[in-house]
């Protein structure tokens, strides 16, 4: 295969574009496998689960279809989990698969024939070709359901279809920042939500938790997200936008229902940030791995609350800095005996995962299973946590090997 | 969270001020009983005393809110009483302690509500 060159490395990608237009989701799988035996390989396409526990391989029509693969527990979760290929036995190649900095899952491929050892170049184009998959998977996935199947494990509850379709991405970056988010439980969130922009100079970051559960909190969630979506794409800034969702839960709620709530505004020049505190937990400002500031002005009554005494403050970031948000379903997560999971085991983890140099998106997908196991059961409450790094380095860690020069550790 | 059953209990201190007592876990299966106090009294000053709750989520955090609304537009007030407790710690992070008063105990909530 080191000898297949560019040209039929284009045909791959040409044949997997033209094939999209008109495939069906369930055809995604067959589609690709057949554009790669050009280049002598086949692929499976594996999807993490909205748990984010387990990879599952897109169903192939007259195959048996692999059992699920553990994220913590297997090759292929290594390299979803490290945004970085693992070399396997066969000879195959678990290679990373997101949609910008999105954690789609991972593809594997395999050598067809008897083959060449994959070098430093096939590694760079397979991992492109699964940059395309990955975009071509989010373009796929609405039109029809097949795709968001294979990613659920259990059905989805009302409230959680509702918020999961309203939400973006749980990760994106531009090269100066990355944001990333987790959402538990995730078949059956409550009223928590998040949202964020990354425009110009500036990141916008909102968490949202609305009272109460179930549909009549999904839809307050729904409606301050909208409200503050509205105002900010109108030009507003962050007590518009507060005032805005004020408004937005009044009208519509006239018996009363609030949501708790921080707005956000990092300068992704200076470092700058600005933010309202809606009666939500503090903001954890995070550097060099240690809790630096729990942010605790601008504090106004939450979201749905008409509040005239509305103040932003002020906070200046140093590079690298990490800006954490969370819901109190994180900190006041309960073990069976009544032990809380708490602010300072929440810091103690980011710091750890820090230390251990992984993706921002993986810190995040460890705190938030951290914080289910120390349940040991149903969540009583939802469970968001959102966080922004200042870093170009952080943002570049969650994007596969080909786009930066990294010592990725040796496949085991 | 509600194999804890709330109770409430209502007391008139004069025509218009009443203290409705709660004790237990106060959350969405439980703000119905303390309602059903609350709604026993036509005093339009109303101390709610919490200084035996345990456990306080959103749901009744939403009530207190509704009562403090529906009381102002009454002419009256409402006070929460109870600030040992982990409701306190609640209404200090959601800042609701802004938009009602919240006394230590009960004979000075009664105390502010009378004078």
């Amino acid at each position: 295969m080191t000898e297949t060159g560019e040209a039929e490395w284009y045909a791959v990608l040409r044949k997997i574009l033209n094939a999209a237009h008109l495939w069906q989701p369930g055809d995604l799988a067959e589609r690709v496998d057949e554009a790669l035996a050009d280049v002598g390989l086949s692929a499976t396409v594996w999807l993490i689960d909205y748990e984010q526990a387990a990879l599952h391989a897109l169903p192939r029509p007259g195959r048996e279809t692999p059992a699920p693969l553990p994220v913590d527990a297997s090759l292929a979760g290594r390299a979803f989990a490290r945004v970085a290929t693992m070399p396997g036995d066969g000879p195959r190649w678990w290679v990373p698969m997101v949609d910008g900095t999105d954690r789609m899952g991972v593809v594997e491929y395999r050598a067809r024939g008897p083959a060449a050892a994959g070098d430093e170049t096939f590694v760079r184009r397979c991992e492109m070709v699964s940059g395309l998959i990955g975009h071509l998977i989010n373009t796929t996935s609405d039109r029809g359901d097949h795709l968001d199947r294979v990613r659920r494990s259990r059905p989805m509850s009302t409230a959680s279809e509702l918020l999961w379709q309203l939400l973006p991405p749980l990760t994106a970056s531009c090269e100066r920042a990355v944001i990333s988010a987790v959402l538990q439980p995730c078949y059956e969130v409550g009223g928590d939500g998040f949202d964020y922009a990354l425009d110009d100079d500036s990141a916008y970051l909102v968490i949202l938790d609305a009272v109460g559960k179930g549909v009549p909190a999904g839809v307050a969630c729904a409606v301050a997200l909208a409200a503050i979506r509205a105002s900010r794409r109108a030009g507003g800034g962050l007590v518009e936008q507060a005032r805005a969702a004020d408004a937005a839960l009044i009208e519509q709620f006239p018996e009363v229902r609030f949501v708790t709530g921080v707005l956000a505004e990092l300068r992704l020049d200076t470092g700058r940030l600005r933010y309202v505190n809606a009666g939500h937990p503090r903001p954890l400002l995070l550097r060099s791995g240690r809790l630096v500031k729990e942010m605790d002005a601008a504090r106004r009554l939450p979201l749905g609350l008409d509040d005239p005494d509305v103040e932003v403050a002020e906070e200046a970031l140093e590079p690298e800095d990490r800006l954490l948000l969370y819901t109190d379903g994180v900190t006041e997560a309960r073990t069976p005996e009544g032990d809380q999971f708490g602010r300072d085991r929440l810091v103690d983890l980011v710091e750890r995962n820090a230390a251990a140099g992984l993706p921002a998106p993986e810190t995040l997908r460890r705190l938030s299973h951290a914080v289910l196991d120390h349940q040991g059961g149903p969540p009583d409450d939802d469970a968001t946590l959102l966080m922004v790094q200042w870093s170009s380095a952080a943002a570049r860690s969650a994007v596969p090997e080909g786009a930066q020069p990294t010592e990725e550790d040796e496949s085991p | 969270m509600t194999d804890q059953i709330l109770t409430a209990t209502t007391e008139k201190i004069s025509e218009s001020l009443a203290v409705v007592t709660a004790v237990g876990e106060l959350d969405r299966g439980s703000t119905g009983i303390l309602g059903g106090a609350v709604d026993a009294t036509d005093a339009v000053r109303i101390v709610v005393d919490l200084s035996g709750v345990t456990f306080c989520d959103s749901a009744a955090l939403n009530y207190l809110v509704q009562l403090h609304l529906r009381l102002t537009g009454q002419d009256g007030v409402l006070a929460v009483a109870g600030s040992q407790s982990f409701v306190l710690r609640t209404l200090r992070v959601t800042n609701l302690e802004r938009l009602f008063p919240v006394h230590a105990t009960v004979a000075q909530a009664v105390e502010a509500l009378s004078s």
